[in-house]
């Protein structure tokens, strides 16, 4: 588990960029705790927890809550809100 | 895309599971131990087995083991009937975790009986300085 945890910062660029160019460039990018998260979920905020891997992956554990967008499908996804000023979360 | 307000969970899955918290399992799906097979042998016997690289197609193409097929881990629930059932399968990744070889799980689910991945993965393959097609 821990090399599949070394793997993410490859897998978050990715996604972080093209989701946030310019958050990138301007180093905006943040990490939540797992405390911070939980609190979140747990208070019901309006966010979308996002699971980046593969659909097989998903499906053999995740986040409850959370929705699967690939890395390779972010850009056609229709999984994304529709405002852009919602809350997304990545693992 | 222009969101603005993106965090990352960086612990992910590991660290979600080490502080005890629950995560949805698909506990049907059986885990075996699947076999892995170091680079020099793999590179032995190119010409008899069937290569899948499930990395992205951009990684894939940067540079990739010769005679391998790629099949983005993102497309391979839909794609994997590519892959014919009566080779000895190797799957190649970037680190050829043993601890995490999910791709492999599926094919076996799938009938699948001689799957087996590269031992180190893609990292190994290039630190041993074997070639690389681009």
């Amino acid at each position: 588990m821990s090399k599949k945890l070394a793997l993410w910062p490859g897998i978050a660029s990715v996604v972080l960029l093209l989701l946030c160019a310019p958050c990138i460039w301007a180093g905006d990018i943040s990490v939540i705790s797992t405390n911070d998260l939980k609190v979140k979920i747990d208070a019901k905020e309006n966010f979308l927890l996002v699971n980046a891997l593969s659909d097989i992956e998903f499906g053999m554990e995740h986040i409850p809550g959370s929705v699967n967008i690939p890395v390779g499908e972010i850009k056609t996804t229709d999984k994304l809100p529709v405002n852009k000023d919602t809350l997304i979360v990545f693992y | 895309m222009g969101y603005k307000n993106i965090l990352l969970y960086a612990e992910g899955l590991a660290g979600w599971s080490k502080a005890g918290l629950p995560l949805v399992k698909d506990k049907d799906l059986p885990r075996p131990e699947i076999a892995l097979l170091a680079p020099s042998k793999v590179q032995e016997q190119l010409s008899d087995v069937y290569l899948v690289d499930y990395r992205p197609e951009g990684i894939y193409k940067q540079g990739h083991i010769t005679g391998s097929h790629n099949i983005p881990s993102h497309q391979f629930s839909r794609r994997y009937q590519e892959i014919p059932m009566n080779k000895k399968v190797i799957l190649i990744d970037v680190v050829g975790n043993p601890a995490w070889t999910p791709m492999a799980w599926f094919l076996k689910s799938k009938g699948y009986n001689d799957v087996m991945m590269i031992k180190g993965g893609m990292n190994a393959w290039q630190k041993e300085g074997l070639p690389l097609e681009k």
